[in-house]
């Protein structure tokens, strides 16, 4: 009897739940195009991140935006993969029929600097990308108390003090240090990477005053410029929008490592299928929902189709190779 | 706007009370489920959450984090399965009370101060936030190190008695296991035998399944299999009377207190908090040498203490945008998705919102309590069905929990070969709760030293000059010594009774 | 089995994975770039062999030491033999086979029917199949349609 009860109590549960949460199918997808071939049965997206990571949100957020793009009313189901910084989802894309029903979300790590590690079997052009997505441009972040107000007062700071100028990183090869490690690299600077588990621990440790700097995305450093407790002092871009940072293109340098996010498909995937889902997402991309989604975690749009999406894979595979070795953490 | 200019109407709306209350029945499902603690708990529910609207949303992933922290002791003190980590330390007395005494009592207590903790933690959160904040940045890396180590001394002075060696053995192997996985520093994978799963460390999930549940399932086929945990059901009523609440009421303020502190403190988090209250209620208690053997007092620190934790490491969120512990990072990204950027700024810029959340985690205890009350009965209920329908009941549960937790079956396996390797620890009395304590406090003990010395540049002195990695040096070197005086003052007392 | 033999099984065992554990620090290296204070991600793991394997031969010589030595009562083995079989072919069969619900199905009422005392009982074989019908419906329930995690 009392387990009849706790099954009933679960069923109505569950009944609320659905209630609520108001996950009514949307009927009003495009079937324009008629009876297509593909897709004739739920896409699966392998995201290789945590769910109610970042990642995955944005991942969440753009295939529910491209399913109603999808021809013959077809969805897109999210697969957290976890495991070995990504390996695992991405060994199990390169093993899946290239037939456009199996697709991941990855990012810059998967395809330019996990392949230089040794662990994982599939390198920078084992797939097919199918767009550029964003990427966020890391900040180089301090206290607004610090010695120095701005970029150039920070330079000759660490002229004068070398190996005492400590900042927060992500760890070694990660790209909030590969970053820094080639403007550092460029203009012969001698600072010291201190690792951390992630952006907001590195922000935690700057603001308790543990260490000068930190290397972050903007969506960890934003709330605390608007509060004028920290500032940043160099944008990892060709332009920045804060006063007293330079960015790359200031002081002409070349691009860094761009923390992109990219949709992948299994290499051997037949034209029809790529240019469906490349068109479901790039429609997605484009959609004014999207364009805040990306606003709000405070990332830029940077739209590639499949061909320059791997050129720029390539590019950014070589360069990480090159701060690699400099690093020492490969031969 | 300040607190009290809160307009409660917005408060109490139908979705809000909907969610704190759904909130509170699945998370305490889901922690008294072995292995999936309050982390899971909100990770199931984040997707639940796109759709609506903001100060729900946030309510319903509270209310299960607050849930699932008390939910995890539901099945250690009534299966001898602790659900969470923190819940290891209320098995200590919660296992030995329930069995000798009333199911029903240990589970009251547990349930009484755990809303008293979360309340605690929920009052230290609303007016307290800023001084806080302020506490937490002053403590880093150095302070992690040794307050890591404090854990360790404390979970070990624990131990089975005149089993040290094998208790430290067990401290050490929870260390080792600790240390699978990529090294932050460098990038390499250490010790993970080709297995790529392993690259981001042992699951926790896994690992508590594999040597809780497991061994003691398969523990009580070995020995208890024909017979029932309870047979009356007066005893497993959860009311408490009025001499029980002054007993409990000494160690519940001391584990809120505590607790509420290591919420702040990334990495340690619930754990820490749940050992350390729980040692701290055994030092000021009147009966320390019943600790272990079914003491009240032993279930209400830890129990309060965990709860106490989610509003601690609620603060870091609102004062700094900062998350204090993995768990509040899932909900950190639910506040995202709606578009709230949680920080310093959160209190002027979106004031109705912040106080309906902050009076809304209030409100979820006074859900805890409310739902703690009419579902706890239930969940004691199942001590009255046969072992022999029990266990494999708990056994297949065990095992597609802790698949859920990931999806991945490389888990399962894993879980499988530690039940097995841990059944053979149990019996041969190596301690299970030092193994976890150690494991979970081994990346903090590590990280925070080798931390510590790349910021010094390798000199020790850092853990000096900073005043709180002083004082907690000072705590150490006391706790080291205790026992060396307690045999000092025992060989004079013999003295004297010879020379007498 | 006595108390003292698993106890030494045990402890070499322990002794035998902190040398594995301390050799294979070595493949790990340092990096060129690292800074002053850095101890590398050998050092804490090296530490930690070495303290392992000292408490190990303390422990050992403890264990001989030790005069009287209790027999461990193995109670029902032959079900947790038999529980200890079944778990990894279930597991096997639900990772390669598949039909999750039919498997676990089986495999729980195989395990409540094996713990009985009286098998032939009809009574109990309806209550067993109740029983793990409503498990089954639960876990559906909760994790397969609540959860929305695919078996």
């Amino acid at each position: 009897m009392k387990k009849i009860t706790g099954v009933l109590m679960l069923a109505i549960l569950v009944l609320i739940i659905s209630a609520c949460s108001g996950k009514t199918e949307n009927n009003s997808k495009d079937t324009g195009s008629g009876e297509a071939d593909f897709p004739k049965k739920p896409i699966t997206v392998l995201v290789p991140y945590a769910p109610g990571s970042f990642p995955d949100n944005s991942a969440r957020s753009l295939t529910q935006l491209a399913e109603k793009n999808l021809p013959n009313n077809q969805s897109f189901k999210i697969e957290n993969v976890e495991g070995g910084g990504g390996i695992i989802a991405m060994t199990q894309l390169m093993n899946a029929k290239p037939d456009g029903y199996t697709i991941a979300y990855g990012s810059v790590s998967h395809v330019s600097v996990l392949p230089h590690m040794g662990d994982a079997t599939f390198t920078h052009d084992s797939f097919q990308p199918i767009m550029k997505d964003f990427a966020p441009i890391p900040l180089l972040m301090v206290r607004t108390d610090a010695p120095y107000n701005n970029f150039d007062e920070w330079i000759e700071y660490v002229k004068a003090n070398p190996g005492k100028f400590s900042y927060a990183t992500t760890g070694p090869g990660s790209i909030s240090n590969l970053n820094m490690v080639a403007v550092a690299k460029e203009l012969e600077l001698d600072v010291k990477n201190i690792s951390y588990e992630g952006g907001s621990q590195g922000i935690t440790a700057l603001l308790g005053k543990n260490i000068d700097g930190a290397v972050v995305m903007p969506s960890d450093a934003l709330e605390h410029i608007e509060a004028g407790t920290l500032k940043p002092i160099f944008e990892f871009g060709q332009e920045t929008e804060y006063e007293d940072a330079k960015s790359l293109g200031d002081l002409s340098l070349p691009d860094g490592v761009q923390a992109f996010s990219m949709l992948f498909a299994p290499k051997g995937i037949p034209e029809a299928e790529l240019g469906i889902l490349h068109d479901a997402f790039k429609k997605a991309h484009e959609s004014d929902e999207y364009k805040k989604y990306t606003e709000s975690i405070n990332a830029k749009q940077f739209y590639l189709n499949p061909e320059d999406a791997q050129k720029n894979v390539t590019e950014t595979y070589d360069l990480v190779g090159e701060l690699l070795k400099d690093l020492g953490l490969i031969d | 706007m300040s607190f009290l200019d809160f307009d409660f109407t917005t408060l109490f709306t139908l979705s809000n009370l909907i969610a704190i209350f759904l909130g509170t029945i699945v998370g305490l499902i889901i922690g008294a489920l072995p292995g999936l603690g309050a982390t899971m708990a909100v990770i199931f529910l984040l997707p639940f959450t796109y759709t609506m609207d903001p100060v729900s949303a946030v309510l319903l992933l509270l209310a299960a984090y607050q849930a699932a922290e008390y939910g995890g002791s539901i099945s250690a003190i009534t299966l001898g399965i602790p659900g969470t980590p923190a819940a290891v330390a209320t098995a200590q007395d919660g296992i030995p009370l329930a069995r000798k005494e009333s199911p029903g009592k240990a589970l009251g207590i547990s349930l009484n101060a755990s809303v008293i903790g979360g309340v605690v933690g929920a009052l230290c959160l609303i007016f307290f936030t800023e001084p806080f904040a302020n506490f937490a940045l002053r403590l880093s890396d150095p302070e992690f190190f040794l307050l890591g180590v404090m854990g360790l001394i404390a979970v070990a002075s624990i131990s089975t008695k005149g089993e040290m060696t094998k208790s430290l053995i067990s401290v050490v192997l929870g260390l080792m296991v600790g240390t699978i996985g990529m090294d932050m520093f460098t990038g390499q994978p250490r010790f993970i035998m080709g297995q790529l799963e392993l690259m981001e460390g042992l699951g926790i999930v896994a690992l508590l399944i594999g040597i809780f549940a497991i061994p003691e399932i398969l523990r009580v086929v070995k020995d208890d299999l024909h017979t029932q945990f309870a047979s009356q059901a007066s005893n497993l009523s959860t009311k408490l009377t009025g001499k029980d609440m002054k007993r409990i009421a000494k160690p519940t303020g001391v584990g809120s207190i505590i607790g509420t502190i290591s919420g702040l403190l990334p990495g340690l988090g619930t754990v820490a908090a749940a050992w350390f209250s729980y040692i701290a209620a055994k030092k000021i208690s009147k009966s320390p040498e019943t600790f272990g053997k079914g003491n009240p007092e032993g279930i209400a620190a830890p129990e309060s203490a965990n709860n106490a934790s989610v509003g601690g490491a609620l603060i870091p969120l609102f004062a700094l945008g900062i998350p204090g512990s993995v768990g509040i990072a899932v909900v950190m990204s639910a506040f995202i998705v709606h578009g709230i950027q949680p920080g310093p700024r959160i209190f002027t810029k979106d004031p109705t919102l912040t106080y309906g959340i902050l009076y809304g985690f209030l409100l979820t205890t006074v859900a805890l309590y409310i739902v703690g009350r009419l579902l706890t009965p239930l969940f004691a209920r199942v001590l009255v069905v046969p072992n022999s329908f029990l266990m494999p009941i708990v056994y297949v549960i065990a095992i597609v929990g802790g698949f859920s937790a990931t999806s991945r079956y490389f888990d399962i396996w894993l879980s499988l070969i530690l039940g097995l390797i841990s059944l053979l620890f149990v019996l041969s009395r190596f301690s299970i709760a030092a193994f976890v304590m150690a494991f979970v406090l081994s990346p903090v003990i590590e990280v925070g030293l080798r931390r510590s010395l790349l910021i010094s540049g390798g000199s020790y002195s850092i853990f000096l000059t900073r005043p709180f990695s002083l004082l907690f040096l000072i705590i150490i070197i006391l706790m080291l010594m205790t026992p060396v005086f307690r045999k000092l003052g025992e060989r004079r007392k013999r003295n004297k009774l010879i020379s007498n | 089995m006595n108390s003292k033999v698993l106890s030494l099984v045990l402890l070499l065992a322990t002794g035998l994975i902190g040398v594995i554990y301390y050799l294979s620090t070595n493949s790990l290296k340092n990096l060129s770039s690292s800074n002053a204070g850095e101890m590398g991600s050998g050092y804490f793991p090296r530490l930690l062999a070495i303290i392992l394997i000292v408490l190990t031969i303390i422990s050992i010589i403890q264990t001989l030491l030790e005069k009287e030595s209790e027999k461990i009562d193995l109670g029902n083995w032959k079900m947790v033999v038999a529980t200890l079989i079944l778990t990894p072919i279930y597991i096997f069969l639900w990772v390669y086979v598949g039909y999750f619900y039919i498997l676990t199905f089986i495999f729980l009422f195989g395990l409540i029917y094996i713990y009985q005392v009286d098998r032939k009982s009809k009574k109990m074989l309806i209550i067993n199949a109740i029983t793990t019908s409503v498990v089954l419906v639960a876990i559906y329930v909760f994790f397969g349609i609540l959860l929305e995690i695919t078996f």
